[in-house]
């Protein structure tokens, strides 16, 4: 029989969430009826006991079914080694996979909130400040999911405040410097292209909380990206200066693209898993639609550059601990102040100063 | 920036079968600009499901300096209202 487990339990690729499930289930009654079959065949043989002997003509060997074992079996049902459902043990890559989609949008939904006040027009802070409500919305969704899957009572707010920066899943680009507005707008755009043609294919995701999240964070996200493109074509399309800085905007985002349609194990498994879109099969629309973009902006494509990858594997650029200083200074000593906290989040809480001396600040 | 960008004039139709009512004002450099601001500032909490914006500068409106001649003759006409006719006994449905 071990022999059997282990052999089921290394076989590639099984289905994972709740196709998992139904998998093991299946798995159990095959191991079962194994069971049976390997069983030595005289332990099935009826051997009359002279107690029990004509009451049961069928199965002689057993005793008669007294009300008392009734009850108990009806107590005991699905308890037993091979009839009880398999547990929904956490599930490692969806949670990685839901962290990656909530750290995109959170970092992003900060960076973008840090223009508040300081936006050119108080038109363009309420766009900008709109925008990243929305990320964060996302992010509450995505985070709160991960949490769950990961079976450990982190909610959202834990995930998002008690982490530490090696633990954020979020890609590159979201994590860079504002800059000024067209570099700012330039990262908005090759970023919410992206996830507006993620978001797209997600609303097809097996799971179904995925797609349902996404299925309303697309029109979010459309309106982000036609925002962003109009503002890429008028700064492109305007004065020398507002050109230049456009151009400087894209230059210093674009080697931070190659890494949105990077497939690492991770991204493959949930492709094949059917949680997540082959990234590649959207690669040539992206390119594009940023192409004619640019075109229409009057802006040089940028000469590609050496890829920056990393961030879906904890390694960030040095921006991203400066962020977290300012995002999750103010919850962890409120929080920890009422003591609302376990010790896991308090390592986390702690780990914050780490983050702040590493980043200087 | 925005004291180069023109006025426009933001006017929502807070649901179907009304009619479209002036919000307020925002500037914006061109009018698809115009309208996401527009979008961004005044139906932030579900209050429209139409937009209209018009430049500031296209609005006639009427010079304050007049409004004596404008509306005050208007005061005395009180026959101009519906109420102010008594309806005979034998007219139904009105």
């Amino acid at each position: 029989m071990a022999v059997e487990l282990n052999l089921l339990t290394v076989l590639p690729g099984f289905p994972g969430g709740g196709p998992r499930v139904a998998w093991w289930r299946g798995g159990a009654q095959r191991r079962a009826w194994l069971l049976a079959s390997l069983a030595p065949s005289t332990a099935f043989q009826a051997v009359p006991s002279p107690a029990n002997a004509g009451e049961d003509k069928l199965m002689p060997s057993l005793p008669p079914i007294r009300p008392e074992d009734e009850v108990l079996a009806k107590e005991r049902r699905g308890a037993g080694t091979f009839d009880a459902p398999a547990a929904e043990g956490p599930d490692p890559s969806l949670f990685e996979y839901a962290l990656r989609l909530g750290d995109d949008s959170l970092i992003l939904g900060q960076r973008l909130s840090e223009w508040t006040g300081h936006a050119p027009s108080v038109e363009v802070d309420l766009s900008l400040a709109n925008m990243a409500l929305d990320l964060i919305g996302q992010a509450t969704h995505f985070l709160n999911y991960a949490g769950e899957v990961e079976g450990k009572a982190r909610d959202g707010d834990a995930l998002a405040f008690h982490r530490d920066v090696l633990d954020f899943r979020n890609c590159m680009l979201v994590e860079q410097p504002n800059g000024d507005f067209a570099q700012t707008m330039a990262r908005q755009f090759l970023f919410s292209t992206w996830q507006k043609m993620l978001f797209q294919h997600l609303t097809g995701s097996t799971d179904t909380f995925i797609a349902s999240v996404a299925a309303k964070a697309v029109k979010e996200v459309t309106y982000h990206q036609e925002l962003a493109q109009e503002w890429v074509i008028r700064l492109g399309d305007g004065t020398d200066e507002s050109r230049r800085r456009m151009q400087d905007g894209l230059e210093w985002n674009w080697r931070f693209v190659p890494e949105l349609f990077e497939m690492d194990e991770l991204a493959i498994e949930a492709a094949s898993r059917g949680v997540a879109p082959d990234l590649t099969a959207f690669r040539g629309d992206y390119e594009l639609a940023v192409r004619s973009v640019i075109e229409e902006a009057a802006l040089d494509l940028p000469q590609s550059q050496r890829p920056i990858l990393g961030g879906r594997r904890g390694h960030h650029s040095e921006h991203l601990g400066h962020l977290l200083c300012t995002m999750q200074f103010l919850p962890a000593p409120i929080r920890m102040r009422h003591g609302s906290l376990g010790p896991e989040a308090r390592r986390g809480g702690a780990s914050l100063v780490g983050a702040c001396k590493r980043s200087g600040s | 920036m925005p004291k180069d960008w023109p006025l426009w004039e933001v006017f929502v139709r807070s649901k179907g079968g009304l009619s479209h009512r002036h919000v307020g004002s925002v500037h914006a450099p061109d009018p698809e600009i115009a309208l996401r601001h527009a979008r961004d500032t005044y139906t932030r909490r579900m209050e429209g499901v139409s937009l209209w914006v018009v430049p500031s500068a296209s609005i006639i409106a009427s010079d304050p300096s007049e409004d004596a001649a404008m509306f005050d003759p208007a005061e005395d006409k009180i026959y101009r209202h519906p109420t102010f006719y008594n309806i005979p006994d034998h007219i139904k449905h009105i």
